[in-house]
């Protein structure tokens, strides 16, 4: 037997088997090199991503915060707004509580003569009738000779400014043209003068118009 | 998505809820504004003229006079007017008005109008009365009319303002009689209230005195003395003819007209001395009214027909009485001077205008029946023949300006007085016509 070639034979299997190993191990490797590649080219992928929906969230989050922050102070704005709203409209009805207090008792007092002034707006509703009437009863144009004592009441709205809104005659003198008359004297009169206090203002005037006095 | 949808739709919700609120605020407080009303008594008056401005009708220059000034002139003269300067205005009563300026102007009323050629030599005049403070039409006319009948149309249009802003009737387009002396020449005129317009109804080289007007103002009664005597004579003015109606021996004078227009009353001498009759307006059926032995003249009836007022030297003064037109007991009615004559009755009989002697002045007084109070009411010396205007307005009556006749009015409460602008010549016993319809 040949010993030489069996050992040449075995020698021979060995380096095969060697270069085999060698390959797998050079294969093997590769795919690991390649599977590393891979990997980090995933990771990195990964990263990006990560990255990106941080700043997306980022960005989503500043809006909400900005629209939150734009809604409260819309919020705050409109709560302001309200309560000015709902302030002004209570200081009217109290103002107008007031007026119609005051008004109450100066026409108490005045209509019960009881001769404890109120606060002094009894004085104030005197001198604004006496301008009133003044004012009117300068543009009042009637001939001094006419026959009997016509008499008329007319119905007047005022604003606060005393600018006249409406009149209206609810009781004729029987002489249209003696109404006419009296009608145009209120007409030119407004807007008549305003109270010196603004508590005795009165929407409403009853204006009672006689030629002469009685005798 | 449903949400959002829902948001405007919830507010306005509450929007509406908000309206309710206020306007339930408003009925409170009209509710309680009822309750509380200021009551202010006024009295009298700060003037006694209405301020007016008559704008110049459009187109009126193609008539003589112009329309507005004829307008203007009759509301000054009446005293119960202020005409206010408008200039040159383009306005007419197809305008719109804007109330602003005369406001400012401080005018009660404003007249604008126009005068538009129709064809033929005939007009339109047209015009609308404002009320500027309560910027509404009063009224508004229109007339068609030739170039003669200028004047005439502004007086309408005058006497439509005056009624409308007074309540009475004016009487610019009512007509007086006067007699004019021109040297030997006696003519009785009718002219326009104002003056103007003036035509001989008839002419005489003797005197013509005592006119009176029927009450429908068709026939002029007077005394003519072209027979060398006093006789009343009636004269028809649309016909020019006349009738001798009181011509009996002695003197006829001082016609009067019952209200009803079928009665004359006269004095008549025929029975010796001059007494009162009353006879039937064509002169038939005289009766001696009353019997006195004193000089009894002057009569005049009183709006109801029912009184006859007149001048009596009964007392041995000559003063006013009155007597029932049936006859019966005699009032005496003036005591205050020696000398009160020629008593007219007021259109509503509630006064007695009279001529006053006071000292050596002749003046037109006047007297309130109910109190019997007497005022004078000018402020001339020679005053005679007193005429109430027929809406007891004005009085006209005759007086002397260096010892020429001139006629003169005033108001009946004496704050207006005017001389008439009649032409040349001695002018004497005016009497104011009735309205005309």
């Amino acid at each position: 037997m040949d010993i030489a070639l069996e050992r040449e034979k075995e020698i021979r299997r060995l380096e095969e088997v060697e270069r085999k190993r060698r390959e797998d191990e050079h294969r093997r490797k590769e795919l690991e090199e390649k599977q590393r590649k891979e990997e980090d080219a995933r990771r990195l992928e990964a990263e990006k991503k990560r990255k990106e929906e941080a700043q997306r969230q980022e960005a989503e989050k500043k809006r909400r915060e900005d629209e939150a922050r734009a809604k409260a102070a819309r919020d705050k704005q409109r709560v302001a707004e309200e309560r000015r709203l709902k302030e002004d409209l209570e200081r009217a009805r109290d103002q107008r509580l007031k007026d119609q207090l005051a008004r109450e008792l100066g026409s108490t007092t005045s209509a019960a003569r009881t001769g404890t002034p109120v606060a002094g707006d009894a004085g104030a509703t005197a001198g604004w009738v006496d301008k009133i009437r003044a004012k009117i009863r300068g543009n009042v144009v009637l001939p001094p000779d006419l026959p009997g004592n016509p008499q008329a009441v007319f119905l007047v709205q005022l604003l606060p400014s005393g600018d006249i809104v409406s009149v209206r005659l609810a009781r004729s003198s029987g002489n249209k043209a003696v109404d006419e008359a009296w009608e145009r004297a209120i007409l030119k009169s407004s807007p008549l003068p305003q109270p010196d206090k603004r508590e005795v203002f009165q929407a409403r005037l009853e204006l009672r118009f006689s030629l002469r006095d009685e005798p | 998505m449903e949400l959002t949808y829902n948001r405007p739709f919830f507010s306005a919700c509450r929007t509406v809820e908000r309206l309710f609120r206020i306007l339930a605020i408003c009925l409170a407080l009209l509710a309680t504004a009822a309750h509380a009303q200021l009551t202010i008594e006024i009295t009298g008056a700060g003037g006694n003229q209405i301020p007016v401005a008559v704008v110049p009708f459009a187109g009126e220059s193609a008539l003589t006079p112009a329309i507005s000034d004829v307008i203007e002139a009759d509301l000054a003269r009446s005293g119960r007017f202020r005409t206010l300067y408008t200039g040159p205005q383009n306005l007419s009563d197809t305008s719109t008005v804007d109330f602003a300026p005369w406001r400012g102007k401080n005018a009660d009323a404003l007249v604008v109008g126009g005068v538009y050629p129709v064809g033929g030599g005939r007009f339109e005049a047209r015009f609308r009365l404002y009320d500027v403070p309560k910027q509404a039409q009063l009224g508004a006319l229109a007339f068609t009319l030739t170039v003669q009948q200028a004047r005439a149309t502004a007086h309408r249009i005058a006497d439509f303002v005056y009624e409308k802003l007074t309540g009475e009737r004016g009487v610019f387009s009512t007509r007086i009689a006067y007699v004019v002396k021109n040297g030997a020449r006696y003519q009785l005129q009718i002219a326009d209230a104002d003056g103007a317009n003036a035509q001989a109804a008839l002419s005489s080289l003797e005197p013509i005195i005592s006119p009176a007007w029927s009450p429908d103002g068709s026939r002029l009664a007077y005394v003519s003395f072209e027979n060398k005597k006093p006789v009343v004579y009636v004269h028809s003015l649309a016909s020019g003819k006349r009738q001798a109606v009181a011509n009996f021996r002695g003197s006829n004078s001082a016609p009067a007209w019952s209200p009803d227009g079928r009665s004359l009353a006269v004095v008549l001498s025929r029975e010796g001395g001059s007494q009162l009759f009353l006879m039937n307006a064509d002169g038939s059926g005289a009766r001696r009214l009353l019997s006195s032995s004193a000089i009894d003249t002057e009569p005049f009836y009183a709006p109801d027909g029912q009184s006859i007022y007149f001048t009596s030297d009964r007392g041995g003064s000559p003063q006013i009485y009155r007597v029932a037109a049936a006859g019966g007991p005699v009032e005496r009615l003036t005591f205050d001077g020696s000398y009160n004559v020629t008593p007219r009755p007021s259109p509503d009989g509630k006064y007695l205008a009279f001529v006053r002697r006071d000292g050596g002045r002749f003046q037109v007084s006047v007297m309130d029946l109910a109190s019997r109070q007497v005022r004078a009411l000018t402020d001339t010396g020679r005053d005679e023949s007193p005429s109430f205007a027929p809406n007891g307005r004005m009085i006209l009556y005759a007086t002397q300006v260096s010892s020429r006749g001139v006629l003169a009015a005033v108001s009946s409460d004496g704050g207006v007085k005017q001389r008439l602008s009649v032409p040349a010549g001695d002018v004497r016993e005016p009497a104011w016509g009735p309205f005309l319809n």
